[in-house]
């Protein structure tokens, strides 16, 4: 085993305030000016930099100690990976905030208010810190708060999870749809212009063949008829370009967050047809009696000669009743100031 | 001279005036009469400048309204012309109303231009000027020294607090020397008085990015009106200047800085919990409040302005994530780490900020929103901490004003990654490019708040382009025809050389012995017929080279130095500067020169060569832009996608554009004259897209011939050119005097009267069949 190198890094789980190193490799110091294919690794239980071919010689057998001095985390061979930022510092910040977002994925549209929102963005950066920048006790504190809420909201979280995870895919969706769109957009384009020029490079020929054929008229007047046919021909290719792709953009449109539609004829079938339209036809300013006392009907109501067939003593009453009412509901005054209004206009 | 425009009395500030500056005027009262954006195309050298500021101030002065005249210009010394014509223009003005008009005009231009400060001014950099001046002029500075504490501040920017706030300078015209001499026997601060007089000024004159950057723009430009006039002189390349405005570029060493000052910035917040724990305390309250005081937090000091943010978004609270300084500095630091990690990907990349942000997120669980709030986030924070060498942050800036961009916009804007720097290079070095591809962006708010908006130039053909591409309706769209005494300049197209081989600079061809050889021939024969200055245009810096080594190599150049002496513009500016100075003084002691330049390069752009400086121009090949770019790329493929602009429609438009804009170097008014020469097969089918008073003045003959043909035509032109020209002979067809616009006026009434009348004529016979048979009926009837 190769000599352990001093570090200036803090204790086992401290912040690594080292970079990444760029030439030589601070276990076993061999330069990438020899071995250009030079790769370092890091694993995240301590973020000790090492060049891939210590990891192998080291780790390969089995769990074993990390090099560094003063380090006594014990490794695995499949912890190991590269770091994607070159600040070690920043990696592992990176990696505990996957950790908490993970936990912690909560949208803005969770929230009734901006601010609690905000709030909640806060305390969230909060725990972060204290998990990234904090010492052992914060550490410890903060990291049993995350444990805690993993706890009790698994529901919640999964649920989020998957929601994030379908709006990750539906935008993915959407891009490709909207470059696969450009794409045929511009192949059209293409393939119309060539055609148009083609249409154009065609023409002396034409002109000279029509000449041959001896049309009637002179040569000027033959050129102008066929290039005026010509003009018109191209100038059609040009806007069913447009044309086309228009339509293609419209139907390539979709619009995200709509919320689901109620489907009005579903409900109409499920009911009988009402001729109306819903419209209530009983009367609303009086309630219609059985009998009315009046010493006139009564005849009308008990002897026959007193009535033609077809007459009906109730028919009389709702009618004189509606007659009474009618037009009860009308403010004349009301009316006048609309009529006249659209005359003074 | 004084006239009318439909009622409107106009004061020229010249006894005569050119027929198209007239009709520019008309066109103008047009547009802001109608209440709408316009594009206008006038010749170089035929009075803009002046008829646009004497025909706006007029328009001012006459109605109630006074509405502000913003004019935008592109370099120091057009905005020094322009001060100096509205100088000359009020002063006409008081000698013919006999009296001084309540009338304030300024200029704006850097802290570098403006400073007094006796150790400041010293500085060369811009960017340590900038950070000096804060250091010593910011809100927390003052309020230090009144507390009795030590510290350094500017006299001159103390004494402004002195004044009364609305008038710091009195009324009248300032250029920036005025301003610089008042500001010395007042002793008070040049810059900071034309910032702040900005409001209560009738005319200011500053440069584009004073309203187009978005980072400068919410600073300085917030407080404009709606009804403001605003004017892009020379607004050919406004485009460009749109897009560099919005892209950012990132590298190794930025993001190297970028973590340094992230780091000091940490150092920084930690020193500050121990001994004034209260100030962050209050600056988080505030957040958590979402309570931003507008006023203080876009104080004329503040650090950096947000280049994006609407307005609803700066009344929300800051994101929790990013509330504590010390969250907000590890986001930012976990932020540059992945950008780090980005760059050392060795194959080249180009994604959309969406796919930028889902990668960025994965890896980081860096959400879309804190990201977006990074810049405003930054700000808040430098102001609290109260840092003073704010210049060791730059790089911090630039990475979270990327952050906001990027988070803010999902179309438009492209990522690229280009870890080398070209196709052969072996040693990395890793640039990411955020482009903007689209140039309405950054130009959307002024088209949105301004009801009028006037973008002109000598050559801004095709002009339906420009609305296209900038997304907006024009009202008017003009272009106007040069009105000429005599044919004064000569634009020829040599497509083929001396023995009939087509000359051509496209790619396959460019470097072919029979080409270069026709080339340099063309060269030989105009260097020989032209008197004095003549200056020739190459389409890149690397064509330029090439060519020259092999002219050396054929003896053409020792052939020309008999007649010309030869000069070659370089990227290095001073180097430029000097070639320019011995090419004038060749020019002016007889012995002629000949500059060679490129298309694209300082001398195309900002220089004129009028006179004797200039009598021919040679165009060779199309100037057009490197293809091969993937950023140009990126664009093209935008513009086609968004805008409908094919690839090849806008790459010639680009070239156009540029060629236009060589030619119209040599052309500085109409006592002028010139050649000039477009050498390359390509331009005979392109001689539509030139501007109009080019291809105008350009015959049938002359779009397709030889050298030998284009020298003879040009002796002959020459010669014609020679002939004693007064002044007097211009009178009357392309100088007016006020009769002669009395008279064109009337004319113009009378021609109006006649169409009236016409129309009213027809109208009737329409009329009449129907008022007969009517009568008819009537007679039937009876």
């Amino acid at each position: 085993m190769s000599r352990k190198p001093t570090t200036n890094s803090r204790g086992s789980n401290g912040a690594p305030s080292t970079a990444l190193p760029s030439d030589i490799c601070p276990v076993c110091k061999r330069v990438r000016y020899l071995n250009t294919d030079m790769r370092f690794l890091i694993n995240p239980e301590c973020y000790h930099p090492m060049c891939s071919n210590c990891v192998t010689n080291i780790f390969k057998t089995g769990p074993a100690q990390c090099p560094y001095a003063t380090c006594n985390q014990t490794l695995r061979f499949k912890g190991f990976r590269e770091s994607f930022f070159s600040d070690l510092g920043t990696e592992r910040e990176v990696d505990l905030r996957r950790r908490v977002e993970a936990v912690f994925n909560m949208t803005q549209d969770d929230f009734e208010t901006l601010r609690d929102w905000n709030n909640y963005l806060q305390d969230k950066e909060d725990l972060i810190f204290a998990l990234v920048y904090g010492d052992d006790d914060e550490r410890r504190k903060a990291d049993d708060e995350v444990l805690a809420y993993e706890l009790k909201n698994k529901a919640e979280i999964e649920k989020n999870r998957k929601k994030a995870g379908m709006r990750e895919s539906e935008r993915k969706k959407m891009e490709a749809d909207a470059r696969a769109a450009a794409e045929a957009r511009r192949l059209e384009e293409l393939r119309d212009e060539e055609r148009a020029k083609a249409e154009e490079a065609s023409l002396n020929q034409e002109v000279m063949e029509a000449l041959a054929r001896g049309e009637p008229g002179s040569a000027a007047e033959i050129q102008d008829r066929i290039l005026a046919a010509k003009k018109a021909k191209i100038a059609q290719l040009n806007p069913s370009m447009f044309a086309l792709t228009a339509s293609k953009q419209s139907s390539l449109l979709s619009i995200r967050g709509l919320k689901p539609k109620k489907n009005d004829q579903d409900e109409d079938e499920s009911k009988p047809y009402d001729p109306l339209m819903g419209l209530r036809m009983e009367p609303q300013r009086y309630v219609l009696h059985d009998r009315y006392e009046n010493s006139f009907l009564d005849l009308a109501r008990t002897r026959d000669d007193h009535r033609i067939p077809g007459y009906s003593v109730d028919e009389y009453v709702s009618r004189s009743m509606f007659e009474a009412f009618a037009g009860l509901g009308i403010v004349i005054e009301d009316d006048k100031d609309t009529r006249q209004k659209p005359a003074a206009a | 001279m004084k006239f009318f425009i439909d009622g409107l009395p106009v004061l020229f500030p010249y006894p005569r005036i050119y027929p198209e500056q007239y009709a520019y005027m008309c066109d103008l009262k047009k547009t802001l009469d109608a209440g709408g954006h316009c594009v206008l195309e006038m010749p170089s050298g035929t009075g803009k400048t002046v008829s646009l500021l004497s025909l706006i101030v007029a328009y001012q002065q006459h109605y109630p309204e006074h509405r502000k005249l913003i004019y935008c210009s592109r370099t120091m010394s057009e905005i020094e012309k322009a001060l100096a014509e509205l100088k000359a223009l009020m002063k006409f003005r008081a000698d013919e109303l006999g009296h001084v008009e309540d009338f304030r005009g300024l200029g704006l231009t850097s802290r570098k231009n403006l400073c007094l400060h006796p150790s400041v001014k010293r500085e060369k950099s811009g960017a340590i000027v900038d950070a000096r001046c804060r250091s010593l002029t910011a809100g927390f500075v003052k309020e230090k020294k009144e507390k009795g504490e030590n510290v350094d501040v500017c006299i001159y920017h103390d004494n402004l607090d002195l004044l009364e706030p609305h008038n710091l300078i009195p009324n009248g015209v300032w250029t920036l020397d005025d301003l610089l001499h008042y500001g010395e026997q007042h002793k008070q601060c040049p810059y900071f008085t034309a910032r702040r007089m900005m409001q209560y000024c009738n005319v200011i004159i500053y440069s584009y990015h004073y309203l187009l950057d978005p980072k400068i723009a919410e600073r300085v430009s917030r407080e404009f009106s709606k009804d403001c006039i605003v004017v892009f002189d020379e607004a050919h390349n406004i485009d460009n200047v749109c897009i560099e405005s919005l892209s950012t570029d990132i590298t190794d060493d930025s993001l190297r800085k970028a973590t340094r000052g992230a780091q000091n910035l940490e150092r920084k917040i930690t020193d500050m919990r121990e001994t004034d724990r209260e100030q962050l305390e209050n600056e988080y309250q505030k957040l958590v409040e979402g309570l931003r005081d507008h006023d203080e937090a876009r104080q004329e000091d503040a650090f950096m302005a947000n280049p994006t943010l609407p307005d609803d978004l700066l009344k929300e609270a800051v994101p929790g994530n990013i509330r504590r300084a010390e969250h907000f500095v590890a986001f930012l630091k976990r932020f540059i780490e992945y950008l780090k990690t980005r760059m050392k990907v060795r194959t080249v990349i180009s994604e959309t900020p969406p796919s930028f942000l889902a990668h960025l997120k994965e890896h980081t669980f860096i959400e879309k929103k804190p990201l977006r709030f990074c810049a405003e986030r930054l700000t808040s924070l430098v102001r609290t901490l109260e840092l003073t060498n704010i210049e060791d942050y730059q790089p911090l800036q630039e990475v979270a004003t990327f952050a906001t961009l990027v988070a803010t916009y999902e179309k438009g804007f492209l990522l690229i990654l280009e870890p080398f720097e070209s196709d052969t290079a072996e040693v990395p070095n890793p640039v990411l490019h955020f482009t903007c591809l689209d140039a309405a962006i950054a130009i959307k708010p002024v088209f949105d708040r301004f009801s009028s908006v006037i973008i002109t130039s000598g050559t801004i053909s095709p002009l339906e382009m420009y609305p296209k591409m900038l997304g907006f309706n024009a009202v008017v769209q003009e272009s106007y025809a040069m009105t000429l005494a005599r044919r004064s300049f000569l634009p020829m197209i040599v497509t083929r050389g001396s023995d009939q081989a087509p000359v051509s600079s496209s790619f396959q061809v460019r470097n072919e012995p029979s080409v270069v050889r026709n080339y340099g021939n063309l060269l030989t024969e105009f260097a020989k017929v032209t008197p004095d200055g003549m200056v020739v245009f190459f389409p890149s810096y690397l064509y330029m080279e090439s060519i020259i080594s092999m002219w050396q190599g054929m003896g053409i150049l020792d052939n020309v130095w008999k007649y010309k002496l030869i000069l070659v513009e370089t990227p290095d500016a001073q180097e430029t500067s000097l070639a320019l100075e011995t090419y004038r003084k060749a020019c002016c002691n007889g012995r002629g020169a000949v500059l060679l330049c490129v298309a694209r390069g300082k001398v195309s752009e900002g220089i004129d060569f009028d006179h004797h400086y200039g009598r021919t121009v040679l165009c060779i090949g199309v100037p057009y832009q490197y293809t091969e770019s993937r950023i140009l790329k990126a664009r093209l493929e935008f513009l086609r996608e968004t805008y409908r602009i094919r690839e090849n429609d806008f790459l010639s438009f680009d070239a156009m554009r540029h060629a236009a804009q060589c030619l119209g170097r040599v052309l500085r008014g109409k006592d002028d004259y010139g050649i000039m020469v477009l050498a390359d097969r390509r331009f005979q089918k392109k001689k539509t897209q030139l501007p109009k008073w080019i291809s105008q003045a350009m015959t049938e003959v002359d779009t397709n011939i030889s050298t030998d043909m284009a020298v003879v035509t040009a002796r002959r032109f020459l010669r014609e050119m020679a002939q004693p020209f007064r002044s007097k002979d211009q009178e009357g067809t392309s100088m007016w005097s006020l009769e002669d616009l009395q008279e064109h006026q009337k004319t113009m009434d009378e021609e109006r009267i006649l169409e009236m009348q016409n129309e009213a004529a027809k109208m009737e016979r329409m009329q009449r069949p129907q008022a007969e048979l009517a009568y008819q009926d009537d007679y039937a009837m009876n």
